[in-house]
């Protein structure tokens, strides 16, 4: 008694305050500001605060928020049948789809509109779940503020489709097992249908990596900030990637302020298309950047391999 | 100065006494007492309502049965009649629980007798069923709304009480799909057209009524005597937004000077309805929204919800690994959320969120590893029937190992060492808000609130769910039922909860070797449709908060008929008044702090 045991309170909240400037010590000064969130998981001793908007710390590959639709990466077509399990499976019913018919109105599998309210979806990822096809997966994008209360949420179809080379970037684990599961099934299936049509996407993929915009290159301005959500490969992260978007964190920073909000969901709208060709330049260059970078994982599946060649 | 011990106990062996899941033999014993006052319709005790109070008392007093505790109270609409369902324990000798059921048919005005008098905790609940059900209990000493206004249109839960934005009557909806013309519920139904307002009322007339049974200060009458100092009481309300409520929770508080002389809880600020809205949904469509109950403990809602409904999923099985993530997923729960609700006990007493951020520390890394496994750090939807979402991942492993063996224990030590004899602490907490252990019992409460007092009751030990029969641990219980009883019973139960997790983690089938197959999803593609066999379940799971039970009815469709929720944090604010009597206003706040409430659940 006699004030010992506010002494022994005092003395370990003093130790945390020398705890907190471990890191930094390890690292030496003015490291603070750096990107190194990467560092802050796993149970380490010390500093464990990240400072947010200017570094972020990388998400798991089962992390989820925001529907997207996978398309092909090569003919571009939409895996999603309008089979109508994600719609009718979400909980609070954000789900629109619009099944396409032929002309004699017989129901083709095709949607012809698909909506999501993404400012009623819940982030249960049941749709993703629960979807035969792997035509709906979850994204790791989670910093997406609008000004806009209501359109700017409703994500149309193709405001919510992204490239299959893009959902192999992000899941890569996920995203090897999945096709694996796809390809058994193909090898038991007779040829026909979206089947055959993916195996050729593949075997094109293997053979030409056409170099096709990614979703971050597409942002134009943008590129080297968005990629570092994007391109964040959680299996083994580069060092050069790393220090090459610390180098060009002031010009995103001037950048980002320029663009509107809503260009960043408009990877593959209209607009990107647009911006295509005036962008070929800085595509190709940062083609080469990534396939420096990339070196050491080019021995993983074709798929990724492909996807890291764009 | 004495410190209160906590010792741990285990329950006591069985007695000669009927068993209360033997309905037919307590109906037996009931009708030889009360001629035709009881009957058992599938495995439920259904009592004549004119005798039921003498009926709950003798089964109350009865020491063969001795149902002493009431756990749950709740009613169902069905299409002929209303029924009050009310689950009974005996917490002495640790079984339970007995349905028994009480019938009235008459449709637009319901009415039964109220149990306050036997059991003093159905105070809130039946308060409950009135404000959402509108069954009427004649006798009960103040049945007005608890969670909805008084204004209110109807009563909710009812089948035929529709919505504002109402759509359909179940999910899904047919407007989605195949021809899903984008429509809102707001721009289909627009506002003021979607309410209902009793007749002749007029909401812009509206005047609050003054809800008293505490009376207001009348200033006109106040006189100002010469000489001595006279007192008189006054009321405050604490609350809704008051940091020290822990979310937008209202206390009604009657002071004579600054001494509390009764408390009256309000709450409802969060209410969402979210029973009809489980109704409405399909079986597994309620999953994520259990997260939203108790959002700090998002994996032990889930555990509760799938053990409920799996009950009605006979050829259900749960594979041995999903069993053992589910035990490591809630007990690293219970960590969690000791730590976060001993840091805003402290934040309470007055050190201001330094202890809450060294809480806060641990829990950010078991977030982490919620968020590897199941994608998100709060709102996990991680329970499936028959499994888990995902396997985890292997980098899950040695993270878990980690934090269990070395991290975990220090920092749960670290917290017990600044604050166990820290003598603010002990001058704050010794011999405040003491609860007996026998009010403990009659007001139902649940969890360390009714262990902090003595009583050594845990489901997890009581009625073993799913493989927790398998680990060894112990359940601290407290001697005085004070706040700093409340507190030690936390700390010693987050050692508890790691001493069940090396166990888990040294068990699971596959072990730390195991590759993870990301696709592997143990529900399987097809289990987003599920049969659920007709009939009624009470599945509940030991929370960290307390007993939480859903009680489930299925008319054999798509969606639960009846879905209710007994939650904890509802059920533990009825003790607060007991608690507060004759204490300081400055204690209120850490009483209320050690209940450890959790809005989200409290107003459902």
């Amino acid at each position: 008694m006699f004030g010992k045991g506010i002494i022994t309170g005092m003395g370990i909240t003093l130790k945390h305050f020398f705890d907190s400037y471990k890191a930094d010590r390890r690292r030496g000064l003015g490291t603070r500001y750096l990107p190194h969130g990467e560092e802050h998981q796993g149970p380490v001793k010390g500093f464990v605060t990240v400072q947010y908007p200017e570094e972020k710390l990388k998400v798991p590959e089962n992390f989820r928020f925001m529907p997207f639709l996978i398309k092909d990466d090569v003919t571009g077509e939409d895996w999603c049948t309008a089979c109508g399990i994600c719609a009718r499976v979400c909980p609070p019913q954000c789900i629109w789809i619009v099944r396409a018919k032929k002309d004699d109105g017989k129901p083709m599998p095709v949607p012809e509109g698909f909506w999501i309210d993404t400012s009623i979806c819940m982030q249960c990822g049941y749709c993703a779940e629960y979807c035969p096809f792997d035509a709906i997966k979850m994204d790791h994008i989670y910093d997406i503020p609008t000004q806009e209360r209501w359109d700017a949420w409703i994500f149309d179809k193709e405001k919510l489709t992204k490239p299959n080379s893009y959902y192999m970037q992000t899941h890569p684990r996920q995203g090897i097992a999945e096709k694996a599961v796809r390809d058994e099934k193909e090898a038991k299936k007779a040829k026909g249908g979206r089947a055959s049509k993916e195996a050729k996407a593949e075997s094109a993929a293997k053979t030409t990596p056409t170099p096709k915009a990614t979703p971050a290159a597409n942002a134009a301005p943008t590129a080297p900030g968005k990629s570092e959500t994007v391109k964040a490969n959680p299996a083994m992260p580069s060092t050069e990637q790393k220090q090459a978007t610390a180098e060009s964190r002031a010009d995103v920073k001037a950048a980002q302020t320029a663009v509107a909000p809503e260009a960043q969901f408009q990877n593959t709208g209209p607009a990107a298309e647009q911006k295509r060709p005036a962008d070929e330049q800085s595509i190709a260059t940062a083609t080469a950047e990534s396939r420096a970078s990339a070196d050491p994982n080019q021995k993983e599946d074709p798929a990724t391999k492909a996807s890291k060649a764009e | 100065m004495t410190t209160p011990t906590i010792t741990t106990v285990s329950p006591a062996p069985m007695l000669e006494a009927t068993p209360l899941r033997d309905a037919n033999a307590i109906a037996a014993k009931v009708n030889a007492k009360f001629a035709n006052a009881a009957n058992v319709v599938d495995g439920s005790l259904v009592v004549d309502k004119n005798q039921l109070v003498e009926v709950a008392t003798f089964l109350r007093d009865e020491p063969t049965i001795g149902c002493n505790f009431l756990e749950d109270l709740t009613s169902v609409d069905w299409p002929d009649r209303f029924e009050v369902v009310y689950h009974l324990y005996n917490l002495t000798r640790q079984e339970g629980p007995l349905r028994m059921k009480t019938v009235d048919t008459n449709k637009p005005d319901p009415r039964v007798p109220s149990l306050t008098s036997v059991w003093p905790g159905a105070n809130l609940m039946e308060r409950e069923v009135y404000d959402l059900m509108g069954v009427r209990f004649e006798g009960h000493p103040n049945l007005v709304r608890i969670l909805l206004w008084e204004g209110f249109y109807g009563h909710p839960l009812r089948k035929d009480w529709k919505e504002g934005y109402f759509e359909e009557e179940k999910k899904p909806y047919d407007q989605r799909w195949p021809q899903g013309d984008f429509v809102r519920g707001e721009e289909r139904n627009p506002y003021k057209d979607n309410m209902v307002l009793p007749k002749g009322f007029d909401p812009t007339k509206y005047q609050f009524p003054k809800e008293d049974n505490i009376p207001l200060i009348d200033y006109n009458a106040q006189a100002i005597h010469s000489g001595e100092l006279k007192s008189q009481t006054f009321v405050v309300n604490m609350g809704p937004q008051h940091p020290s409520t822990h979310g937008v929770f209202r206390m009604r508080v009657m002071l004579d000077g600054e001494q509390v002389v009764d408390l009256q809880p309000v709450m409802g600020y969060l209410h969402r309805n979210h029973e009809k809205i489980g109704e409405r949904n399909a079986w597994l469509m309620n999953m994520p929204f259990t997260d939203r109950l108790d959002y700090l403990c998002s994996m032990g809602n889930n555990f509760g919800y799938a053990l409920a409904v799996e009950k009605l999923m006979p050829d259900i099985k749960v594979p041995e690994r999903a069993e053992y993530l589910r035990v490591i997923m809630a007990e690293f729960t219970r960590i969690v959320n000791h730590f976060f609700a001993l840091g805003q006990l402290l934040s309470d007493m007055g050190a201001f969120f330094t202890p809450m951020l060294y809480g806060i520390e641990e829990r950010e890394w078991v977030l982490d590893l919620f968020e590897m496994s199941s994608g998100a750090r709060m709102m996990c939807n991680y329970l499936r029937f028959g499994g888990v979402a995902k396997d985890p991942p292997p980098e899950f492993w040695p993270i878990a190992r980690d934090l269990v063996a070395n991290r975990l224990p220090r920092a749960i030590d670290n917290f017990d060492a600044y604050i166990a004899q820290n003598e603010i602490v002990l001058a704050r907490a010794q011999g405040v808000g003491i609860l007996k252990p026998e009010d403990a019992i009659a007001l139902s409460t649940v969890g360390p609130v009714l262990r902090a007092s003595g009583i050594p009751y845990d489901v997890r030990r009581a009625e073993p769910y799913g493989i927790y029969d398998r680990f060894d641990f112990d359940i601290p219980i407290g001697t005085v039922g004070d706040v700093y009883d409340r507190y030690l019973v936390r700390i010693a139960e987050m050692r508890e909860s790691v001493r069940i997790l090396k166990q888990a983690i040294v068990g699971i089938p596959g072990g730390h070797e195991y590759q993870s197959d990301p696709a592997m999803i143990f529900g399987g593609r097809k289990g987003w449709q599920v049969k659920i066999q007709k009939g009624e379940a009470y599945g509940r799971v030991e929370n960290p908060k307390g007993a939480l039970g859903y009680y489930v009815v299925s008319d054999g469709g798509t969606n639960p008929y009846r879905y209710h929720i007994h939650a904890p944090s509802f059920v533990n604010i009825g003790a607060l008044s007991t608690m507060v009597r004759g204490h300081k206003v400055a204690d209120v706040v850490i009483i209320l702090g050690s209940i450890d409430i959790v809005l989200g659940e409290l107003d459902r």
